[in-house]
């Protein structure tokens, strides 16, 4: 190997030298390219790239039209992409606002009740109350009567002592005759104090009556009042209701639109118009389906054009189906119009 | 709170009644617009035969020439059935093809029989089924006819695929000198026949109506002269010799007269002569040059090239009327008239900064309406299929000139394949026989 090395210096130092300028031209190349991949790259970037093409002035002023359509073209379907994202943001807006809504309502529906909870617990508090006052007089009364009773036997029972020691001491006939007259005072007595109880007993169930009516009268406010909150409940679980109602009714549009749009995407993905069109041309159909989206019957109603595009259009009805179906089967519509329009509008 | 509720409630109500109408609806009603436009897909399953001839491509090149059929390869095909009870329509249904066309072509003794079904994919159902029959020299001419079916079941026009074509070649003969032959063909360009061979020019031919002669310029004896000749015989005779031009016959519609330009001596002017009486009718008479006459279908109406205001323009008018009606406008270069068999369509060679290219419009729309139909800017006079769909046309290309056939609805032409030199002039036959 030296020897080979030894033999042919030259030739080794050329090959060297050689390799050395393949790597620098290698590295210059890249360096270079880099470069002009960078230029190209921000070139492309801010404007097309330009063919030079002999051309003549119509085809020029051709291009500049189809240019400028392109532009305008591209400046519309900009301002109808912001003018969608600004409706698609006051839509957002508007169903954040009703959202919000539907929350508060939620809330004041949750406050009423608590409230109306409240309401009731005080009420049944109340007649407890009443109903216990009205035990507790019952009670007093039972137990004056008996007193009262006790106490007059209790007097009896000290006169009659009184009226025998009297008639031993005195004569037998004045004692009979006080004995008599004694048990007449005493009869009196006993008389008077039974219509003493008699008042008493009167006057306790005027009493409990007067008490009765109260409880009454405060039952009565009391169901009065119930029967209100009902029927302010009532009210509430009807606009509940609607509540329910538009919120289904939304979503039945939106499964509707979804639905309409499904379908349509179907049928002008199978439209092939044919060369020779008008853009003036339009098509009505109405067709029937099964519920499984077959497209059970097409019927062309008014038709511009040839025999080729009324065909057209019925193809594509047919070659659709069967039709996507909407993700709520409430919605399904077994009669679907079309109008078919030649004119991409 | 109770305020707020109301005012709720209102707004909920006022929703419901703006909302419910749309979702009560028993209808929905949905609108398609755009679409893709295409030729009709068709698949021509090729046919179960032990000829030769490959009857489905000539089916498919003629559908997809007319400009309305899109026809699919067979590499597209799932199957190649040749009878309808061989066909499993769900297989063909997740393809593009709306249509399919099998069959099949057995010989019997020295001709042909082809038995032929038109299918609908997409509802499954039979549109026509058919046996023809024809010497085997007259093959291509049974796929011809098979296409016209199909084309008539499909579009409700009469097809114009089997029909013949006449034009002049041009080619360098021995000793440079030129050979100038007339010649029929297919429509597809397929089967020429040499009708006359002169080395003199020969230029306009024109068909008699019923498609059994063809008036044509001559320069034999170096003077132009009208000839006819007769297509089946090879007899001829010169119908016109005047002094001076004698050119662009146009035989009419019923077959009675030839319109032609002469110039005697001045100006070239429109005349008609009655080929029963050879009398002869002037139609144009001023300092101007009037040429290129074409009839409409009343075989009264002459639609001519004139240059009377100035730059040439194509004009109308009927016989025996004293005044012309301009036709085209907004163009510096209108000629080469043709109106379409049903009257309605003009087309013409339309000059301008494209070149002259071939263009339609309606007839009395005074150019309002005008479509180019052709993209190549060194077109020449146009002639109309018997169908009106298409346009045939010479063009110059690298020196050399061919034929092109255009749909007259838009689309891409196509070019036919001759072997001979130049080729130009051509005109368009008329239907052959009844369908």
């Amino acid at each position: 190997m030296f020897r080979w090395f030894a033999r042919m210096p030259f030739a080794i130092l050329l090959a060297i030298a050689l390799h050395l300028l393949i790597i620098l031209s290698v590295l210059i190349a890249w360096k270079l390219n880099a470069f002009s991949a960078a230029s190209q790259s921000s070139s492309t970037s801010n404007e097309p790239v330009i063919q030079a093409q002999s051309v003549s002035q119509a085809a020029i002023d051709q291009q500049v039209n189809r240019l400028k359509q392109a532009d305008e073209q591209r400046q519309k379907s900009l301002k109808q992409q912001q003018a969608e994202a600004q409706q698609a943001a006051a839509a957002r807006r508007a169903e954040q606002a009703r959202l919000q809504q539907l929350e508060a309502m939620r809330e004041a529906k949750q406050k009423a009740a608590a409230e109306q909870e409240q309401q009731l617990k005080a009420l049944q508090d109340a007649q407890k109350k009443a109903q216990e006052s009205v035990q507790a007089q019952k009670q007093a009364l039972a137990k004056m009567q008996e007193e009262a009773a006790k106490a007059a036997a209790e007097k009896q029972a000290a006169q009659a002592a009184a009226a025998k020691e009297k008639a031993a001491a005195a004569a037998a006939k004045q004692a009979a005759a006080e004995a008599a007259a004694q048990v007449e005072q005493a009869k009196k007595q006993a008389a008077a104090e039974k219509a003493a109880a008699e008042k008493a007993a009167k006057e306790q169930a005027a009493k409990e009556k007067a008490a009765k009516a109260a409880a009454d009268k405060a039952a009565k406010e009391k169901a009065a009042e119930l029967a209100a909150q009902k029927a302010d409940q009532a009210r509430k679980a009807a606009l509940q209701q609607q509540l329910q109602d538009e919120l289904r009714a939304s979503q039945a549009q939106g499964i509707l639109a979804a639905y309409a749009a499904a379908i349509q995407q179907k049928v002008t993905g199978q439209w092939f118009k044919p060369p020779g069109w008008q853009p003036d041309w339009t098509c009505d159909v109405r067709i029937s389906q099964a519920k499984d989206g077959t497209v059970l019957n097409v019927k062309i109603l008014q038709c511009d054009g040839n025999q080729l595009f009324q065909r057209s259009v019925q193809q594509a009805v047919e070659r659709a189906s069967p039709l996507p179906l909407p993700s709520d089967m409430s919605l399904f519509q077994s009669t679907i119009n079309f109008k078919f329009r030649a004119n991409t509008q | 709170m109770k305020a707020r509720i109301q005012r709720w409630g209102l707004w909920i109500l006022s929703g419901l009644l703006f909302l419910v109408p749309a979702v009560s609806q028993a209808e929905l009603n949905i609108v398609i617009s755009g679409g893709q436009e295409s030729g009709v897909p068709i698949a021509i399953v090729p046919f179960s035969t032990t000829t030769n001839t490959n009857f489905s491509s000539i089916i498919d090149a003629d559908l997809a020439r007319s400009g309305q059929f899109a026809p699919i390869t067979a590499d597209q095909m799932p199957s190649q059935p040749s009878a309808p009870e061989q066909v499993q329509f769900d297989q063909w249904r997740t393809g593009k093809a709306q249509y399919l066309v099998v069959g099949k072509v057995e010989q019997q003794g020295g001709n042909y029989q082809a038995t032929f079904y038109l299918l609908n994919v997409t509802n499954g159902q039979q549109m026509t089924g058919r046996v023809i029959s024809a010497p085997v020299s007259a093959a291509r001419s049974i796929a011809h006819r098979i296409a016209d079916i199909i084309f008539k079941q499909i579009t409700g026009v009469r097809g114009a695929f089997d029909t013949k074509i006449a034009y002049v070649t041009e080619t360098d003969g021995p000793g440079k000198k030129r050979r100038y032959t007339l010649e029929v063909a297919d429509s597809d360009g397929a089967n020429p026949q040499t009708v006359l061979s002169s080395n003199f020019p020969l230029m306009s031919p024109t068909w008699s109506p019923d498609g059994s002669k063809l008036a044509y310029v001559s320069f034999e004896g170096r003077r132009s002269g009208i000839w006819v000749q007769d297509l089946r015989t090879g007899q001829r005779y010169q119908l016109t010799k005047f002094p001076g031009i004698n050119g662009a016959p146009s035989w009419s519609p019923k077959g009675n007269k030839i319109a032609l330009t002469l110039s005697k001596y001045h100006s070239p002017n429109i005349y008609v002569v009655d080929l029963d009486t050879r009398n002869l009718t002037q139609i144009t008479n001023d300092g101007s040059i009037n040429t290129e006459a074409s009839w409409l279908p009343d075989n009264q109406t002459l639609v001519f090239t004139s240059d009377r205001s100035g730059s040439p323009q194509l004009f109308e008018k009927t016989i025996g009327s004293s005044s012309a009606q301009r036709l085209t406008f907004g163009l510096s270069y209108a000629a080469g008239g043709a109106i379409s068999p049903d009257g309605k369509t003009l087309a013409l060679l339309a000059g301008g900064n494209g070149g002259f290219r071939v263009a339609v419009q309606s007839l009395s729309g005074g150019g309002s309406d005008l479509r180019y139909i052709s993209n190549g800017g060194s077109e020449e006079r146009p002639s109309f299929a018997p169908n009106g769909t298409m346009l045939i046309y010479a063009s110059q290309v690298g020196g050399s000139s061919v034929l092109k056939v255009s749909p007259v609805s838009g689309g891409e032409s196509q070019t036919l394949r001759f072997a001979r030199g130049k080729v130009r002039d051509p005109a368009w036959g008329p239907f052959q026989g009844d369908q």
